[in-house]
């Protein structure tokens, strides 16, 4: 039986033809960025006269990039880390205490889930303001404690229902300690939702624009995102730096996303289906 | 049993005492849990004493002298007293409760448990809260308390001729609410962004979803070779930040030297489009831009449903007879959208917010004559352009909060759908 068949091929083809539409704004990144200004005016669609790889090694200098790549790493890691901290202990509390607080709790973060950003992104500046939040990187990263809290919890809160309780009961029956029944016994077997819940914080976390834009002003804290941004002025904007900025900034990302490709698409449908 | 059937009253007696908080637990002998309420109620009072006094003073005045009183300042603390209220009261309450209780198990002839039990049962019953509260917490100030804010905000007249320090900021009721609707240009305005808004909405999602679905389709039919490549490819722009694509696309629709104006659309002999200055084609541009945005999710989601659906039900199918296309429309569109759709509908939830998009890619205009919104304003980025730019505070947060009602809205219909789909449980 011959499944290869001629309407295989035309879908096939069809695929790679949308794929190479799809892949057109990266040639024009990749190409412009190894250009001088006033090539890029010319013609933006031309294959470069000669590669100016000097573009990459200005951006580095005049971003600090090792400085902006280190701040964006603590700022996504610390966040990373106490986001699967907060939520998992608490959503594992909440599926085990099933009571009517646990319930209001519950739906108090759920509610905060559809509450769009923007909504609350100039009171929170003005509060941020007031409490010392605003301008340094531990304020930043307690906003995202905040603002991760609720969808981390839910995607727990799902896979703790599936977790038997009867491991715990005799692990606290041989006289483990809350903490201890936590931590050696049930957060193992979180593993396969954690590594969702980190996935999806790292890609938001690493690539956001508008929150670390509202709370860091000073250069010395700018994350990757805002020291390539800084190449887009609203009047100004430097396209051969900015470009070899962006190859900079979303390389580390793209890396990560090959690596992880498998398990992203496992755990979005995972925690989607949910 | 009725209740005063006991020959006791510990039950009111206690009750009585516990409105000076720890009274109730002494009187019940339970002494170092009626010391520590005792000691609670009285430090709450005395750390809480002049932000609550100052706090709610300010909540209703919002200040009476310009210079000394900053009115917003004053709303901040007033929220920040609230709030301590609302925990007090809580607290509180958990202490009549408790007395009551107690008094009751006491006229049943019940013993009540020495320290040790209680401590046990602290450690039990308060330790799952112990644990939640900081997530809480978190979310009490980085959510909520700013929601607080907008909505008092709503009703006062902060904007740029009552704005702290120099003017005071009072309460005016409904009345921005009411200038929304009632006065010419503000009603037009509004319903025009609204409206602009709900059609960007609709149309970007769907178009990013059916593109998204369709293309998971083919990519994962069984004989396509190179899926692994073609896959990769196409979840790519999600790796990209949003704002880094949203500035490539900016340039790339330049009028002058864009890309598109020059090479594509002059390829095919078409004069150059008004990509930036014209309305109608920013909003076109728009939507392209979304769909190229949006549609990576879509795929790797639909992707991991697809993996999902057992290779029985297709072959039951063929021998069936059923055509590739029947299938296609009994088995996998079905599941798809049936595992998909409370996630779909959170699609149109962030389209109708996606500022990001609308803000970098053309700050929202074109600029329209005799409007403070530009042409393609959708409504969060209308509200940003009246806090930054015109310092309509108060006006624009009345439209947040008339926003978030619409988000809401939709948002709470939904979680009922989510419900009522898991419990019919198809796959």
């Amino acid at each position: 039986m011959n499944r290869y068949t001629k309407k295989t091929f035309v879908l096939e083809i069809f695929g790679i033809l949308l794929a190479i539409v799809f892949l057109i704004p990266f040639y024009f990144v990749i190409i412009n960025s190894l250009k001088s200004f006033a090539e890029i005016l010319i013609d933006g669609a031309a294959w470069p006269k000669e590669f100016l790889f000097s573009n990459y090694l200005k951006v580095w200098e005049i971003i600090n990039f090792p400085r902006a790549f280190w701040n964006s790493l603590i700022i996504t890691v610390l966040s990373n880390i106490g986001l699967v901290v907060i939520s998992s202990m608490a959503a594992w509390k909440l599926v085990r205490t099933p009571s009517k607080l646990s319930k209001i709790i519950f739906i108090f973060f759920i509610a905060a889930m559809v509450i769009p950003f923007q909504t609350v992104m100039i009171p929170l500046m003005k509060i941020g303001g007031i409490l010392n939040l605003t301008n340094s990187i531990p304020g930043l990263v307690i906003m995202y404690f905040g603002f991760g809290v609720p969808l981390s919890l839910f995607l727990y809160h799902g896979f703790v229902k599936t977790v038997p309780i009867e491991i715990e009961e005799s692990a606290r029956i041989d006289g483990c300690s809350q903490f201890g029944v936590f931590w050696r016994i049930v957060f193992p077997l979180l593993k396969p939702i954690t590594v969702t819940v980190v996935i999806l914080n790292t890609l938001w976390i690493w690539n956001d624009y508008l929150l670390p834009l509202l709370v860091l002003q000073e250069k010395e804290l700018r994350t990757i995102p805002l020291a390539t941004s800084s190449f887009f002025a609203q009047y100004t904007k430097q396209w051969d730096m900015g470009l070899a900025a962006l190859m900079l900034g979303i390389t580390p990302v793209i890396i990560f996303f090959l690596f992880l490709q498998k398990h992203i698409i496992k755990g979005i449908a995972s925690g989607s289906i949910k | 049993m009725s209740k005063g059937s006991y020959p006791t009253k510990h039950q009111r007696n206690a009750l009585i005492l516990s409105i000076i908080p720890g009274l109730g637990q002494l009187y019940h002998k339970q002494y170092l849990k009626g010391i520590s309420f005792l000691v609670l109620a009285a430090s709450f009072f005395i750390v809480f004493r002049d932000l609550l006094n100052m706090g709610l003073w300010g909540l209703i005045t919002l200040g009476e002298k310009p210079f000394r009183d900053h009115s917003v300042f004053l709303l901040v603390e007033g929220i920040l007293a609230l709030i301590v209220v609302v925990f007090g009261l809580g607290f509180y309450l958990f202490n009549l409760r408790d007395a009551y209780k107690n008094g009751q198990k006491r006229d049943e002839g019940e013993r009540l448990s020495n320290i040790k039990e209680q401590y046990r049962n602290l450690i039990d019953n308060g330790f799952p809260y112990l644990i939640m509260s900081p997530g809480f917490l978190l979310l009490v100030f980085v959510v909520i308390f700013p929601i607080l804010f907008v909505v008092l905000l709503a009703f006062t007249n902060y904007d740029l001729y009552h704005s702290p320090p120099a003017k005071l900021v009072d309460w005016v009721g409904f009345k921005n609410f009411l200038d929304i609707f009632k006065i010419d240009i503000w009603r037009q305005t509004f319903f025009s962004v609204l409206g602009w808004t709900l059609v960007w909405t609709f149309v970007a999602t769907t178009f990013q979803v059916a593109l998204g679905v369709f293309l998971a389709i083919i990519v994962n039919q069984k004989d396509v070779k190179g899926k692994a490549i073609i896959r990769t490819v196409f979840i790519l722009p999600w790796a990209v930040p949003a704002f880094v694509s949203i500035l490539v696309f900016a340039g790339m629709f330049n009028e002058t030297f864009g890309t598109i104006n020059k090479d594509i659309i002059a390829f095919f002999g078409i004069e150059p489009i008004k990509w930036m200055t014209e309305p109608l084609y920013t909003r076109i541009a728009l939507i392209m831009i979304q769909s190229w945005l949006g549609f990576p999710f879509i795929f790797a989601m639909t992707t991991g449903v697809l993996q999902s659906i057992p290779e029985e039900l297709y072959e039951a199918a063929t021998v069936d007879g059923a055509s590739s296309f029947q299938k296609f429309k009994n088995i996998t569109l079905p599941l798809v959208l049936f595992a998909t759709a409370p996630i779909l509908i959170t699609q149109y939830t962030f389209n109708f917010n996606n500022f990001n998009l609308i803000y970098l890619f053309n700050g929202g205009g074109p600029a329209l004559p005799g409007s403070n919104a530009g042409g393609t304003d959708i409504l969060i980025s209308w509200i940003y352009r009246l806090t930054m730019t015109s310092a309509q505070y108060s006006k624009a947060a009345a439209i947040t909060m008339l926003l978030s009602l619409i988000v809401i809205s939709v948002a709470l219909w939904q979680f009922k759908r989510t419900k009522s789909f898991q419990e019919e449980d198809m796959m």
